[in-house]
């Protein structure tokens, strides 16, 4: 039981410090480590997680909560052990976000102390453009999964319509159209 | 809580404000205390579903409570992208170093994640213990649209921020190309690209003598030049 703990730890804080991008650059490696290396779960089970970390509120990287959760509250042939899983789960959240969090931490503060300086106008103006260029990046790649069809395309670009004329919640929206594809894609 | 916690969480902040002679860059962080950040962030982080995090976000922070310029915002968002781990967390911390230091980051990155963490462990113990998934997918069909127009939405914004004149159209346009046909890995992306545009907007030596001309005659040079 101990070792998971340790494995928990060792593998989310190396995948903490190269998830460059953002948290969905580590899943395929996170599939790999839970499902061939450690058999913490099967591959079915995992698939199964991602959906959930997706459709659940609040950073889709909690996944890694997820899979620790299975790891050490419902080790393979066992009831479920409670304090084993929040033991698990506090270890896969503090490693999977304090060693990135430190990196980011130290170069916000560097950068709030170089407000006003001719340097702080030249990052900003050379890297923003680069970070337009990433978000259409990122934004084609969620289109590709999320837009499967006329319905979906339709929903898609009526709310960017909505999203940038109005100033209505995207959470109410989302309601709206969760129920309507409930309806139209039976 | 503390009668103070109302109150702005760091006065050193008013005096960086001042700082920012330019109106359009000066945003209302003078007025956010640590309590303030605690509960938009926790309403952030039980709200947001289905991708798109980083752009609800910016919709929350930046047009709904005008803590942050667009300008601030996407900048800490090109930090998320240089460095590892998750963009909402990163942006998170950012948005919070810089409305009330170091605690702002802590508190802005523990409200986002701890009610979340709740929330998954029910429903990680609720999958393990019953073994199916119950069937929403059709409804996140919908809502996932509605994640894709939310960041559509902030690439529009972003663009209409950042894309200046032409080089900044080339390095947008080299930035997706890099990417989208390219296939290279993020990082890799931003070390071919972020050198030359650093380069083209390097501080110009005229900038920095603006400041400097009207000591260039001091007493001293003027004895020296005769």
């Amino acid at each position: 039981m101990d070792d998971t703990y340790l494995e928990i730890a060792k593998l989310f804080s190396a995948l903490s410090l190269s998830a460059f991008g953002g948290g969905n650059t580590v899943l395929p490696s996170m599939h790999m480590a839970a499902v061939s290396q450690y058999h913490w779960m099967s591959n079915q089970q995992f698939l199964d997680l991602f959906s959930i970390s997706k459709a659940a509120p609040g950073p889709s990287t909690l996944i890694v909560e997820l899979i620790a959760l299975k790891a050490t509250g419902f080790p393979q042939g066992s009831h479920f052990l409670f304090l084993s899983a929040v033991i698990g789960a506090v270890i896969s959240i503090l490693a999977m976000f304090v060693p990135s969090s430190i990196l980011l931490l130290i170069v916000s503060s560097f950068w709030e102390k170089i407000l006003g300086s001719p340097w702080q106008r030249t990052i900003e103006k050379a890297l923003m453009p680069m970070t337009t260029g990433l978000i259409l990046a990122s934004t084609w790649i969620v289109a590709k999964t999320a837009i499967s069809g006329w319905v979906t395309g339709i929903i898609g670009v009526i709310s960017l319509v909505i999203i940038l004329r109005t100033k209505i919640n995207p959470i109410l929206i989302m309601l709206v159209a969760a129920l309507l594809s409930r309806i139209l894609l039976k | 809580m503390d009668p103070e916690s109302n109150n702005s969480c760091n006065s050193s902040i008013l005096e960086s404000d001042l700082q920012t002679v330019n109106g359009e860059r000066s945003s209302q962080k003078n007025a956010v205390s640590l309590h303030h950040i605690a509960n938009v962030f926790f309403f952030i982080g039980v709200t947001s579903f289905g991708g798109g995090g980083t752009a609800y976000i910016r919709r929350i922070i930046v047009e709904d409570k005008k803590w942050l310029t667009n300008e601030e915002f996407f900048t800490g968002l090109s930090f998320c992208q240089l460095l590892p781990g998750a963009n909402v967390v990163g942006i998170s911390l950012y948005i919070g170093n810089h409305l009330c230091g170091i605690a702002g980051a802590f508190i802005a990155s523990l409200f986002l994640i701890l009610p979340s963490s709740f929330i998954f462990f029910g429903l990680g113990y609720l999958y393990f213990s019953m073994g199916s998934l119950p069937s929403v997918e059709v409804m996140l069909k919908g809502a996932g649209a509605v994640a894709c127009g939310l960041m559509a939405s902030m690439f529009v914004e972003a663009a209409e921020e950042s894309l200046k004149n032409i080089f900044d159209l080339l390095v947008f346009i080299i930035t997706f190309l890099l990417m989208r046909v390219g296939h290279f890995h993020v990082p890799i992306v931003i070390l071919m690209v972020a050198p030359v545009a650093l380069w083209w907007y390097r501080p110009r030596p005229y900038q920095q003598n603006k400041e400097i001309v009207p000591e260039v005659m001091t007493p001293k040079e003027k004895k020296e030049n005769g």
